[in-house]
């Protein structure tokens, strides 16, 4: 029994799902990883069978272009302004692309009714929230590849002082960023009755930590006893997800942050996103399908 | 008989809208709030909003010339004539601690924080070193061990940043002087652009047509770029007839207008060696500058200048429009009296503007 054959099964209705194989109990890492990889490679197929992406790429990049194309004061060299916008629409777009995609995933297997038939194979409930969140952090890993791509073809062809390691730095902490987003909003698709709702409840908390976070300790240190300490945790509690946003080092040409500093963000990033993905599958296990 | 009624109440209605709607239409036309007799499209879709969004591009730029180091609404915010890009173009007052963020992190998610954007105080020009043994952030100064003209290079022109935001500020409101002052300066001084920047103060000279800091900064450009001192001359005893005309001199930003148009008339005339024009231009600076001694000193180094003998006023006028002003051109050298002005410390209105 230690070894049984390869064991094909199908997870999904669509026929294009990746076989899942797992050999004995001592390989049961594996079996969840491959559940988990053919999961993901489902939510990145919708992804790019999608036309968000296409759209807000399109939309990006026009925007970026006929406002790099204006020139001011017959200065042709001017730059940062374009840095900014396109950063600006690159942020915008990931966020809208991130909490679309995670938002429907379970919703829309419900709906669908495919949900039954998903975890009648052997495939847990822990393993469907981590799959749906591997998908859409890989899918928008993907897109922000191509956005970033064109953000330093842009900005490289203009700008003499360019700076790949701090480029390199912007993607990989707004990519580790839009992993606490899309944990989150798996999280609120399981606790909210709608994608609508989640959606809109999950883009004002992140905005609102994106514009206020940094401020909170601030806030908090003019206010009266018990408010303030209640506002503290707050602050404390929240993940700060404006730590990742990096452009304005990126457009101003500050060069790249301390290394070790970096890694602690992704650290801190993925203890977050950890934190959301455990209470997703424990609310998930608790709650009925039907 | 029920449908007659209800064709004729419908054809009721049609009657009282028309007849309310010639009625309308003239008033509406001749409204003073009506947007629709602007032909900009920015006065019709946003309406006095612009202005707001004018100074949100004009604050940005300010912005960009601190390299994104900027306070937020949370922290100690300059007024907006305060800010640094406008005090360096010798459109506002200089205080230079106005933009430090709140000295010491709070706690570890600020300490942290800190990194991930820019925290140290630095201007448009001046050199930031990005190598890697250095903090992000560090600004080449002297204890920098690189080559400064390395750094010097890099930052060469990097005021130009600063042009898209001042432009759409422009834009937005046109009635915004500060704006083109700032635009002109840094575009002449700094990238080269003289008749650009010629270009853009008549621009707004259209628009708020008459505008003392507009004329002024015209004249400065004839002068020291065009070496036109007949010109400049001309655009100066404009500025100062129009700041006498508008301004107070109770006013600090006033004042030190009025102390700038003085000392550049002074200085053009002792140049074109018309000394007793440039005396009375000094004299009439004693009136509102804090450096008297300086000023006088100046007088007693031109030919034909002397000291002149303390003079008691017989009585200080609060403003310089009671009656006796001294800026009218037939006042008694007696009714030239001190006038007790203050300008900010710090602030030699002799001096120009100083240079980044």
């Amino acid at each position: 029994m230690n070894a049984i054959g390869p064991l094909k099964t199908i997870i999904d209705f669509r026929r294009d799902i990746a076989p899942i194989r797992y050999i004995g109990k001592s390989s049961a890492a594996a079996r969840v990883l491959n559940n988990v990889s053919a999961i993901a490679g489902v939510v990145i197929k919708e992804l790019y069978r999608r036309k968000d992406f296409y759209v807000l790429f399109v939309l990006t990049a026009v925007i970026t272009l006929v406002m790099g194309s204006a020139t001011f004061f017959n200065e042709a060299k001017i730059v940062r302004y374009v840095k900014e916008l396109c950063l600006l629409l690159i942020w915008i777009s990931s966020l809208v692309i991130a909490i679309t995609t995670a938002a429907r995933q379970i919703p829309f297997e419900r709906e669908n009714r495919t949900l039954f038939p998903l975890l009648a194979k052997p495939v847990t409930r822990g393993e469907v929230v981590l799959g749906k969140f591997w998908g859409c952090w890989l899918a928008i890993g993907l897109t922000l590849l191509v956005f970033y791509l064109f953000f330093v073809i842009v900005g490289a062809t203009r700008d003499s002082e360019w700076s790949l390691g701090a480029s390199f730095q912007a993607l990989t902490l707004h990519w580790f960023m839009l992993g606490i987003v899309i944990a989150l909003t798996v999280l609120g698709s399981l606790v909210f009755a709608a994608p609508s709702s989640n959606n809109t409840i999950t883009f004002t908390v992140i905005v609102g930590i994106l514009f206020l976070g940094r401020h909170l300790n601030k806030v908090a240190l003019r206010l009266d006893e018990p408010l303030q300490t209640l506002l503290y945790s707050v602050y404390y509690l929240i993940p700060h997800v404006e730590l990742y946003d990096v452009r304005d080092l990126v457009i101003h040409n500050w060069g790249t942050i301390s290394w070790v500093v970096w890694l602690g963000a992704l650290a801190y990033a993925a203890v977050y996103s950890a934190l959301f993905l455990f209470a997703a599958c424990q609310v998930f296990k608790r709650k009925a399908i039907n | 008989m029920r449908a007659w009624r209800s064709r004729l109440f419908a054809l009721l209605i049609v009657v009282v809208a028309a007849s309310l709607a010639t009625w309308l239409e003239p008033w509406f036309q001749s409204w003073a709030g009506s947007r629709t007799a602007s032909a900009d499209l920015l006065s019709v879709a946003l309406g006095d909003s612009r202005r707001l969004f004018a100074k949100h591009f004009y604050v940005k730029a300010d912005a960009y010339f601190h390299s994104g180091y900027y306070p937020s609404i949370f922290d100690q915010r300059p007024e907006d004539t305060k800010l640094h890009v406008a005090a360096n173009a010798g459109a506002g007052h200089e205080q230079h601690d106005d933009h430090a963020l709140d000295g010491k992190p709070r706690d570890w998610i600020e300490r942290f924080g800190r990194h991930f954007y820019p925290s140290v105080h630095n201007h448009l020009g001046e050199s930031k070193c990005n190598d890697p043994h250095h903090l992000p952030g560090h600004v080449c100064g002297p204890d920098c061990k690189h080559e400064a003209e390395e750094h010097a290079d890099h930052a060469k022109g990097e005021e130009r940043e600063l042009l898209p935001w001042l432009r759409l500020s422009a834009t937005l409101d046109p009635e915004r002087p500060e704006t083109y002052v700032t635009a002109a300066f840094w575009l002449r001084s700094k990238l080269g652009k003289v008749a650009e920047a010629e270009q853009f103060l008549r621009e707004g000279l259209q628009h708020i047509p008459g505008q003392p800091e507009l004329l002024f900064e015209l004249g400065r450009i004839y002068r020291e770029n065009y070496k036109d001192n007949a010109r400049a001359r001309a655009v100066w005893e404009a500025a100062l007839a129009q700041w006498r005309k508008t301004r107070s001199p109770d006013n600090d930003d006033d004042r030190f207008l009025c102390a700038q148009i003085l000392v550049q008339l002074a200085a053009l005339e002792e140049q074109e060696k018309n000394y007793p024009k440039s005396i009375e231009h000094l004299r009439t600076l004693l009136t509102v500058t804090p450096h008297k001694a300086s000023v006088q000193n100046w007088i007693d180094q031109l030919p034909g200048g002397k000291p002149i003998p303390e003079r008691r006023a017989p009585s200080t006028p609060k403003t310089l429009h009671q009656g006796r002003s001294p800026w009218s051109p037939n006042a008694m050298p007696e009714q030239r009296a001190p006038l007790s002005p203050k300008l900010p410390e710090g602030r030699a209105p002799s001096s120009p503007p100083p240079p980044l």
